[in-house]
């Protein structure tokens, strides 16, 4: 059997390699560990902004006195949200008539809060939707669902205000709660 | 021959190196940026929160506790009308806002598209400016009590 011998230079070679190798290593898991450190930003300010925004603009639209024709000084969430939720209860018979419309959902829904809501999130580009419960009545709910133009926030990493609890005088709250997302 | 090899193994190295430098340079001076973006915000939130408590603009109600995320629209036209903030920058207000701008718009019912300028200071040769939105109620106690609808917007600078 032959044996062939195995050259200096041969060995010197691979270990270099090797060396090179090693650095390359080196580099690329340092590469990976500083990418890893720039893409992983910390989000706690959006998320403050975002959650901290959404409880205040639910309170807001709850507290807002009405100025549409039909239902002037009449304030959204005491006297329009109590008027929905018992036009909903009772078979659609609404006690108020914003704007000539006789159901107050439907005017909370399609026309007042879509028109504050896109006025302020919508106008700065912000993806939100707001729904309101009747707790305790899901045949009924949600009564009122609004989106934003560009969608809702369902399948998004989001932040909710707290819900709001009104007491309409039906034995069960009516809760608000407004979900923004980016 | 040995020569040679060290010499190109070393150029390697070293092209690695500068790599490795630009790289992290580069990421340096993104992530500045970002921190820089970030204080911004942070000193926006600030503001904000500390215009929301302030006595001279929050919906108080006699004795009781004030209206949460409410500012009264009386003291707020008087406060533009008479330029307060301006009066006492720097005894007073310049230690609370600092480089900024406050401004108040009303949205339902539509109101004035200017808004009410309420603080104004922006920084000589400030580069960056960052606006931050917050929703509240505007308290209007003429010619009926009633709340209005819109949002402050504060302008920080740097």
């Amino acid at each position: 059997m032959k044996v062939i011998p195995v050259r200096s230079w041969n060995k010197k070679g691979q270990m270099e390699m090797v060396g090179l190798v090693v650095i390359v290593v080196l580099l690329t898991l340092g590469m990976l560990f500083l990418a890893k450190f720039a893409l992983n930003r910390s989000e706690s300010t959006t998320v403050i902004t975002r959650s901290g925004l959404a409880s205040s603009t639910v309170t807001a639209i709850l507290k807002t006195t009405v100025s549409s024709s039909g239902c002037e000084g009449l304030e959204l969430g005491q006297v329009l949200l109590e008027d929905c939720a018992k036009g909903k209860i009772f078979l659609d018979n609404y006690d108020q008539q914003c704007e000539g419309i006789a159901n107050t959902c439907a005017y909370l829904e399609e026309k007042l809060i879509p028109q504050l809501l896109e006025g302020t999130l919508g106008a700065w580009n912000k993806r939100y939707h707001l729904i309101t419960n009747l707790r305790g009545r899901e045949d009924l709910n949600p009564l009122i669902k609004v989106s934003s133009m560009l969608g809702d926030c369902v399948d998004r990493e989001r932040d909710a205000s707290v819900p709001h609890p009104l007491d309409v005088g039906l034995g069960t709250p009516v809760e608000t709660t407004l979900f923004i997302c980016e | 021959m040995k020569m040679t090899e060290t010499i190109a193994v070393l150029f390697i190295f070293f092209i690695l190196v500068v790599f490795g430098i630009v790289f992290y340079a580069r990421y340096h001076k993104i992530s500045s940026q970002e921190k820089q973006d970030q204080d911004l915000v942070q000193k926006a939130i600030d503001i904000t929160t500390k215009v929301l408590v302030l006595p001279e603009l929050e919906c108080s109600q006699g004795q009781s506790e004030a209206q949460k995320y409410c500012l009264d629209l009386t003291k707020l036209r008087l406060i533009e009308e008479k330029g307060l903030f301006q009066q006492h920058l720097e005894e007073y207000y310049f230690n609370l806002f600092s480089y900024s701008t406050i401004t108040v718009y009303q949205t339902y019912p539509l109101g004035d598209p200017d808004g009410w300028t309420i603080y104004n200071f922006p920084k000589p040769g400030g580069k960056n400016k960052e606006p931050t939105f917050f929703i509240v109620s505007l308290r209007d106690d003429f010619p009926k009590r009633s709340y209005n609808y819109g949002y402050i917007k504060v302008e920080v600078y740097s």
